[in-house]
């Protein structure tokens, strides 16, 4: 027990929001300011918790377990409490841990009675997310996988339009039907790693390395699961649904928190299981991700809906993604992870800062919202960073995992055009949606009277301003661990 | 110890069929007062399953009436979580005791101690016997229950039972003719010592008649209708009994039947008679054709009863894939996978409690089967009862930290283990399915709007709801000690053979 305090430290993680929850859920519904505070807090106790084990962890060399937890769960069948953590979760854990607060402090309930249940259901789906992030049993993955959909549910059906149920049923069912798949999936390749029966990523990880699957019949049984949630062509129909008619709150965290997560997914059962070529899968995975990556790109140029323009490019931004992490290279493989940052950074940003203007303008279509910069140049700026995330523009951390990608690309002329082709299209879409938004002449008439943005909107996005810049100006700080 | 354990056997289910018998006089001959019979009862039913759960652990088991009952570790496990059941379905009746007919109480420990009887007795015959004696007080409760549909409810379940009856009677008369006995091991010696049985007319037809009349009494697809009516014309309790506990225990002794008595004969080899085949149809039909049109009620307890009639397909299912699974003899595997089955059995029981509270909640000052639709705003009205009922909702979809992610995840482990991976998905899709329906009864807990509310909750049925709560929430975040039980209880049964 000489690092119980890292073990601590790590339970903290998926353990603070949940306890959150319950405690925000025990509270009566009138005690609107102390539900608030307790969201806050707990989802700040799972960010320093994370900060802390930032702090106290050495840099991995490797995927191997920087710190672990383990305790016997159903011992008949191999099943355990094992949390762990290693280089890629600890990038994607900060970046959850982060984005939960963003949306905590940043967005309002959709509708003022519904406060409880905003703040339940966000620190619900962090717990949920950072234990999709820490799990290291499959039994335990699946679990949380799971578990993460009812708070979703939730955040994003409360809203005041039918528009979210809808959305919300449709993002629900595709997920649970790709899960159960999984489920079968994870049986099959348990019971192909032989006796003693072992649910334990690690221990199946070994088992593999020594006597490799080669073609597992299992293996596409599993690529659904995450498909859906990374959106990809031709399961990706949810999310742009879902950007657009969803309350902010849950769209800040699909994008920064379920996206990225299947793309996590991917890299943290299938890539350590079924080893470079998921048993032969990989040329599919990649191909739906040049597919998503160009097509998404290319239905954002025609969309008139400032969400849904966004939805559709951080769908091509993880089809970018996924077909880095599915090339087979070392530098591929971190540049979609950089990418999957991206997402979840820059998706967050832009579906506060879209959420924010749309509501105050009571409107999603782009041409008829203008003037932010004239009116607002602080919010509009800081939006810019987000903006220039998805266009990949030099310097944030979406130029770094795009380059990256491409240039592991740069032997195949034909692949690597039609990536680049899509990295343009979607900068120049979001370039060109950024532009009708805020340039031209501003009429406060049209616009709500209530004072938007408000202060703490600001200042959390100024604060993932500064993340986006400091991850693309120091992409080793993401890469360089996530190996 | 044989003595004491004998004769606690036997007390299971008399001191259940002799305070029923009594309670049901005293009802219909002294007006006793409601409330006293059903403090009667429970205290009668707590008392058998203290006895129940005193004698486990069954490593040693016991063999009564020259063979036909056997109280092993198997037998033992299923009664104390029927018990349990009827403990949660004697509350429920304390809600609103005035709305129970006279006798109610006392026929619902009769069916009890005919459920208790049906997880031990092996013996075709004697399975015939309990399956009849359980669902006779069934029927009768149906019968005297001023619901609109009651009576129609007893008349199709008796034509229905008779016809089960006959079939399995017929059935068990063709395999005595041929092998000399109907005790289960008797069976499965001669099986075992034959070696031309794949085409043995009497065996065949013998089977397929038993096969044909357990199916109707687990109402498997096609034999489905009648079960879903009776228990929407059962008063609530009764209606608990019969798709919970009750349910638990028949697909107990088909397990029973199949897997001891006719296991010899899933063996390649032997023609017609691997019954696995027929099963795995019969069970696949259940599960999805039950749960698409639970999918589909307006009414809360003919949805509870279609979803139970699924459960029963998916542990069909299982067990025809255990059959295969035996048949390559690996015991280890094959006990793991009882043990799944009787887990899944145990979490049905106590999960349909926490349904029944549903039903309970909202059936105030309703004659019929009452409309989902008055669950909503549920949460806002009674938050604390919105979420044992979401428990309860959530855990017969299989989702995680619920009881019933661990009793699914074993069928289906049980499925992919033995190769029947195509069946493994079939059943989680439908799972799937069922996790949908659930988020929808819970979403109009949540989303819709308050009804006005005429809804009335006691004592008791919070009682109820947070023990169903716990116990769910309990078995989901602390699953191995249970499973454990469960595997040691299913190795008792293949000590049989």
């Amino acid at each position: 027990m000489e690092n119980w305090f890292e073990q601590l430290l790590l339970i903290c993680l998926p353990a603070a929001p949940a306890i959150g929850a319950i405690a925000a859920g025990s509270c009566p519904e009138r005690a609107t300011r102390l539900v608030r505070v307790i969201g806050w807090a707990f989802s700040i106790v799972a960010l320093l918790a994370w900060i802390a084990l930032r702090a106290v962890l050495p840099d991995a060399a490797g995927g191997d377990l920087l710190v672990s937890v383990y305790l016997p769960w159903v011992s008949d069948l191999g099943i355990g409490l094992h949390l762990g953590l290693d280089g890629t979760g600890l990038v994607m854990a900060g970046m959850i841990s982060f984005i939960t607060l963003v949306a905590m402090i940043g967005t309002l309930p959709s509708l003022p009675e519904l406060n409880r249940g905003h703040v339940v259901c966000l620190l619900a789906a962090e717990a949920g997310m950072l234990g999709v992030v820490t799990s290291w049993d499959l039994i335990l993955f699946i679990a949380f996988w799971e578990v993460t959909l009812v708070p979703f549910f939730f955040l994003m059906g409360r809203g005041p339009t039918r528009g979210g149920v809808a959305a919300a049923t449709r993002f629900f069912v595709t997920s649970v039907a790709s899960s159960v798949l999984m489920w079968i999936g994870v049986l099959m390749l348990v019971q192909a790693a032989g006796t003693p029966i072992t649910f334990d990523l690690r221990e199946l990880a070994a088992r593999f390395a020594d006597s490799p699957l080669g073609s597992f019949s299992g293996a596409w049984l599993f690529i659904p699961a995450f498909l859906v949630r990374m959106a990809a062509v031709p399961l990706h129909t949810w999310f742009p649904a879902a950007a657009a008619s969803v309350p902010t709150a849950a769209a800040v965290l699909l994008a920064g928190g379920v996206l990225p997560l299947g793309g996590f997914g991917l890299v943290h059962v299938l890539l350590r299981l079924f080893g470079r070529d998921l048993c032969g899968l990989s040329t599919w995975l990649y191909w739906i991700g040049l597919a998503t990556a160009l097509g998404g790109a290319l239905a954002s140029v025609v969309q008139r809906d400032l969400k849904r323009l966004l939805a559709y490019v951080f769908l091509a931004q993880m089809g970018l993604a996924l077909t880095g992490l599915t090339l087979g290279t070392q530098e591929a493989r971190n540049g979609g992870l950089l990418l999957l940052v991206a997402t979840g950074m820059g998706g967050g940003c832009l579906f506060l800062f879209s959420g924010v203007v749309c509501s105050a303008r009571g409107n999603q279509r782009i041409v008829e919202i203008s003037g932010l910069w004239r009116s607002h140049p602080a919010f509009a700026g800081l939006a810019f960073a987000g903006i220039a995330s998805a266009g990949a523009v030099p310097g944030t951390v979406g130029f770094a995992g795009a380059y990256l990608v491409l240039r592991n690309l740069s032997g195949n002329f034909v692949h690597l055009s039609l990536a680049a082709g899509a990295v343009l299209i979607m900068g120049a879409s979001v370039l060109w949606a950024y532009r009708r938004v805020t340039g031209g002449s501003f009429h406060p008439e049209m616009w709500a009277t209530f004072r938007w943005p408000r202060k703490r909107q600001v200042t959390i996005l100024a604060i993932l301003c500064v993340v986006i810049v400091l991850a693309g100006l120091a992409p080793g700080v993401i890469s360089g661990v996530g190996r | 110890m044989m003595a004491a354990g004998s004769a606690s056997g036997y007390l299971v289910v008399g001191t259940l069929w002799l305070l029923g018998l009594t309670v049901a006089l005293l009802e219909v001959r002294i007006p006793l007062a409601r409330r006293t019979a059903f403090y009667l009862g429970l205290a009668s039913a707590a008392v058998a399953t203290t006895l129940a759960g005193f004698m486990w652990p069954g490593d040693s088991q016991l063999v009564l009436a020259g063979g036909g009952l056997r109280v092993d570790g198997f037998a033992l496990f299923i009664q104390v979580f029927v018990l349990l059941g009827v403990v949660g379905s004697l509350l429920l009746g304390l809600h609103e005791p005035e709305r129970a007919e006279a006798g109610t109480t006392g026929l619902v420990l009769m069916a009890a101690a005919g459920a208790c009887l049906l997880a031990m007795t092996s013996d075709l015959m004697g399975m015939l016997v309990s399956f009849v004696g359980t669902m006779i007080p069934l029927w009768a409760i149906a019968a005297i229950h001023p619901a609109r549909n009651g009576r129609e409810a007893a008349l199709k379940g008796m034509v229905v039972g008779s016809l089960a009856a006959a079939l399995t009677g017929l059935g068990a008369a063709l395999i005595l003719a041929r092998t000399g006995t109907t005790r289960l091991a008797g069976i499965a010696a001669y099986l075992q010592s034959a070696d031309w049985i794949g085409s043995d007319p009497l065996l065949v037809a013998g089977l397929a008649l038993v096969l044909a009349g357990l199916g109707c009494f687990v109402a498997a697809v096609p034999f489905h209708m009648w079960f879903v009516d009776v228990v929407e014309g059962l008063p609530v309790p009764a209606g608990l009994l019969l798709s919970g506990g009750v349910m638990a225990a028949a697909l107990a002794a088909v397990t029973r039947v199949l897997l001891v008595g006719f296991q010899p004969v899933v063996l390649s080899g032997f023609g017609y008679l691997s019954w696995t085949a027929i099963l795995h149809a019969l069970g696949l039909a259940a599960l999805l054709i039950c749960n698409a049109l639970a999918l589909v009620q307006r009414r809360l307890k003919r949805m509870l009863a279609y979803l139970a009639a699924g459960q029963a397909g998916l542990v069909l299912v299982t067990l025809a894939a255990i059959g295969d699974l035996a048949a390559t003899g690996q015991q280890t595997v094959v006990s793991r996978a009882i043990g799944g089955v009787l887990v899944f059995l145990a979490v049905h029981a106590l999960n349909w409690v926490g349904l029944f509270v549903a039903v309970e909640v909202i059936a105030g000052g309703v004659k019929l089967d009452p409309k989902i639709s008055r669950l909503s705003g549920l949460a806002h009205r009674h938050p604390w009862m919105a979420v044992a009922i979401g428990l309860a909702v959530l855990c017969m979809a299989g989702m995680p930290l619920t009881a019933g992610f661990f009793s699914r995840l074993y069928l289906l482990s049980a499925m992919v283990e033995a190769g029947w991976t195509a069946t493994a998905a079939v059943a989680a899709l439908s799972l799937g399915l069922v996790l949908v329906m659930s988020l929808g009864l819970v979403a109009t807990m949540v989303m819709q709007p308050v009804k006005p509310d005429d809804l009335r909750i006691s004592p008791a049925l919070v009682l109820v709801a947070a023990l169903s709560s716990v116990t769910i929430l309990a078995l989901g975040i602390l699953p191995g000690g249970i499973l454990d039980v469960a595997i040691r209880s299913a190795a008792s049964l293949l000590g049989m053979v």
